[in-house]
C-alpha cells in the first residue's frame, strides 16, 4: 500500500485504533518520516500528512523536479522529530541556487533576443510574483532611470553578466523609490556595481542625483566617474 | 491584531482538537454533527482566528459532501491546519514574509495604511474573473486582475454586509491604477489605488503556458508559500476533452490536466476547440475561471 493510502487508512480508522507505522519502502519521504516520534500517533500522522501535502505540491509529477530539489533536500536532510516545524522556520522564502540558475537561463535567452528583461513568458510568470525579483519590473511607477545601462551590457551575455543585470536593475528600482537607502548602503555595494550605477545615471542626470554623486566622491574607485558626472551636472 | 493571549489559547485548543479528531478517526460519526464543528469554529472566531474558523467551516462542508475524494481532502486540510499550529509555535523564528502569510491564514487584518511603503505597480489592470462567497449576510468578493504591461497577477478581496463593497469592479473591464501587494512569500492579494475605469478596452488572456509550466511554476510558489491555495495561471492553446464524463484540458505537448468541473453549457461550445484558459491551481486541482476562444471570453467560474 502506498504512503498516501496508509495515511488515509490510519486517519479514517483513527490513530489510536490504527497507528501509523514508520514507512518501510522507497518513498522519497521515507527517510524523513522514519525520524518522527511514533509514540504520539495523532501528531505523527498529522505531521506526516502535512509533509506529504507539501511534498506532493512541490513535486507534482511524483518525481522530484530538478527545480524543487532544494526544497526536497531540506525536507530530507532534516532529522528532527518535529520536521515540519523546522522546515517552516528554516526554509528561506527565496530562490535556491537551482531556481536562480533557471531564472538566469531564461534571462540570458531574453538578453540575447531583446533589449529588455524579462520577456520570456515563463520567466515573466515566475519572476513577477517573487518579491526579490519584482524590482526587475518596477518601471510602471517611474520611468526607467537607466535606459543606457542595457545598451552598455548588450555585448556581454554570459551568466555572470545576466546576474549582474538583474542585481543592478534591483538597485536601480531601489534608487528610484528611495535614493536615501541606496546612498546609505553605498559602501556595501560591490565596487563594479557602484561604477555601473553611476555610469547608468549619465543618460538622465538631475540635481536629484547630487547627494549620491557626492557620496561616491569619497570612494577612490568610483570618484573619477562621480567627478565627471558632477561636472556634467554643473554645466 | 487580536489579543495575543487569546490567540495562544485558541491555537492550543485547536491543536488538542486536531489530535483528538485524528485519534478517533475521520469515520467517527461525531463528525457528521453540526455542533461538533460549530463549537470549535466559534471558539476560533472568539480567539480572533477568523481564517481558521472559515477553514473549519470549509472542512465541515467537505465532510458533508461525502464524495469520492472528500476524505483525502479533509485529511489535507486538517494537516494544513496542524502545519499552521506548528508554524505559530515558532512564530518568532519565522522569516518576516512567512509570518505575514501565517497572519493572513489566521485572518488577521492588515490595515491599508500598512501597505503605504510597499512597491506600487502602475498599470492597466484587466479583470479576469469575479467570484463571490456569501454564506451569510457578510459576502466576500474575489476579483482576479492581470496587469497588461507588468504581466502581474493579483487578486482583490473585500467583504461587506449586503454586498455593499467599498470598491466596485466589473467583469471584462480594464482599470488604470496603482497596485500594492500585501506582504507574502508569493504575493497575490493586493489593493488597487487611484483606480480609473477604461471603458471599451478589450480584455484578453495572455501569457498562455503549458501544463508542464503550471506544475513547474506552481511547485516553486508552494515551496515559498506552503499555504497558497490559489496559484493563478493562463494555460495556452489547450483543448477540452471529456473522458468518462471527466473534463480534462490537453495541451499541445499532449499533457492532460483533469478539471474540477466545466460548466455544461460551455462544453458544447468549446469542446475540442483550441482555447486559452485562466484558472487557479491549489496543488491538486485546477479550477477553470475563464476561457478565451477566437478572442471571445467565456466565464467558467462558479459564482
Amino acid at each position: 500500500m502506498d504512503l498516501s493510502r496508509l495515511l488515509l487508512s490510519s486517519a479514517l480508522l483513527g490513530s489510536r485504533r490504527r497507528p501509523l507505522a514508520p514507512p518501510n519502502h522507497d518513498h522519497p519521504l521515507a527517510e524523513l518520516l522514519n525520524q518522527l516520534d511514533y509514540g504520539q500517533p495523532a501528531r505523527s500522522l498529522l505531521v506526516s500528512a502535512a509533509l506529504m501535502l507539501i511534498y506532493e505540491k512541490t513535486a507534482p509529477t511524483g518525481q522530484p523536479l530538478q527545480a524543487d530539489q532544494g526544497t526536497l533536500d531540506q525536507l530530507l536532510e532534516n532529522k528532527q522529530s518535529a520536521a515540519i516545524l523546522d522546515w517552516l522556520g528554516e526554509h528561506p522564502p527565496a530562490l535556491n541556487a537551482r531556481q536562480l540558475s533557471r531564472l538566469l537561463e531564461y534571462a540570458l535567452q531574453d538578453s540575447l533576443l531583446s533589449d529588455r528583461l524579462p520577456l520570456h513568458p515563463l520567466n515573466q510568470a515566475f519572476a513577477v510574483q517573487q518579491p526579490a525579483w519584482r524590482a526587475m519590473l518596477l518601471k510602471p511607477v517611474h520611468d526607467d532611470p537607466f535606459p543606457a545601462y542595457f545598451a552598455l551590457q548588450r555585448s556581454e551575455t554570459d551568466m555572470t553578466n545576466a546576474l549582474s543585470d538583474l542585481i543592478l536593475r534591483e538597485y536601480a528600482a531601489q534608487y528610484v523609490s528611495s535614493p536615501q537607502s541606496v546612498a546609505e548602503g553605498w559602501p556595501s555595494i560591490p565596487i563594479d556595481n557602484r561604477c555601473a550605477i553611476l555610469e547608468a545615471l549619465l543618460s538622465q542626470l538631475t540635481e536629484h542625483d547630487r547627494p549620491l554623486l557626492e557620496l561616491a566622491l569619497a570612494d577612490p574607485l568610483s570618484a573619477p566617474i562621480a567627478q565627471r558626472l558632477l561636472a556634467l551636472l554643473a554645466t | 491584531m487580536p489579543n495575543p493571549e487569546h490567540i495562544s489559547n485558541g491555537i492550543q485548543e485547536l491543536e488538542q482538537w486536531l489530535i483528538d479528531l485524528i485519534d478517533h478517526g475521520l469515520s467517527n460519526p461525531q463528525l457528521n454533527s453540526d455542533g461538533y464543528w460549530q463549537h470549535i469554529s466559534r471558539h476560533m472566531n472568539d480567539a480572533g482566528l477568523r481564517g481558521i474558523s472559515y477553514s473549519l467551516e470549509h472542512i465541515q462542508r467537505l465532510v458533508s459532501q461525502q464524495h469520492e475524494n472528500s476524505n483525502r481532502e479533509v485529511l489535507d486540510r486538517l494537516a494544513e491546519l496542524y502545519s499552521l499550529v506548528c508554524a505559530y509555535q515558532q512564530f518568532e523564528k519565522l522569516p518576516a514574509v512567512r509570518q505575514a502569510d501565517l497572519e493572513q491564514q489566521f485572518g488577521f487584518t492588515t490595515r491599508q495604511t500598512d501597505l503605504k511603503d510597499e512597491a506600487r505597480y502602475r498599470d492597466i489592470w484587466q479583470v479576469l474573473d469575479i467570484s463571490e462567497y456569501a454564506p451569510n449576510y457578510v459576502a466576500t468578493q474575489t476579483v482576479w486582475l492581470q496587469g497588461l504591461h507588468t504581466h502581474l497577477y493579483a487578486y482583490i478581496q473585500q467583504s461587506a454586509v449586503s454586498r455593499n463593497y467599498a470598491d466596485t469592479f466589473d467583469t471584462n473591464q480594464c482599470y488604470h491604477g496603482d497596485l500594492s501587494y500585501y506582504p507574502s512569500g508569493w504575493p497575490l492579494r493586493a489593493l488597487l489605488n487611484s483606480k480609473q475605469r477604461l471603458n471599451g478596452r478589450p480584455v484578453h488572456l495572455r501569457d498562455g503556458l503549458s501544463i508542464d509550466d503550471l506544475f513547474s511554476l506552481s511547485s516553486q510558489a508552494f515551496a515559498v508559500q506552503p499555504w497558497l491555495k490559489k496559484f493563478p495561471i493562463t494555460l495556452g492553446k489547450v483543448q477540452l476533452h471529456y473522458q468518462d464524463s471527466q473534463p480534462n484540458l490537453i495541451d499541445q505537448a499532449g499533457n492532460r490536466l483533469p478539471l474540477v468541473y466545466f460548466p455544461g453549457n460551455m462544453r458544447y461550445r468549446l469542446e475540442k476547440e483550441t482555447i486559452d484558459v485562466f484558472g487557479s491551481y491549489d496543488g491538486r486541482r485546477f479550477v477553470p475561471l475563464v476561457a478565451q476562444h477566437q478572442d471571445r471570453l467565456h466565464p467558467l467560474g462558479r459564482k
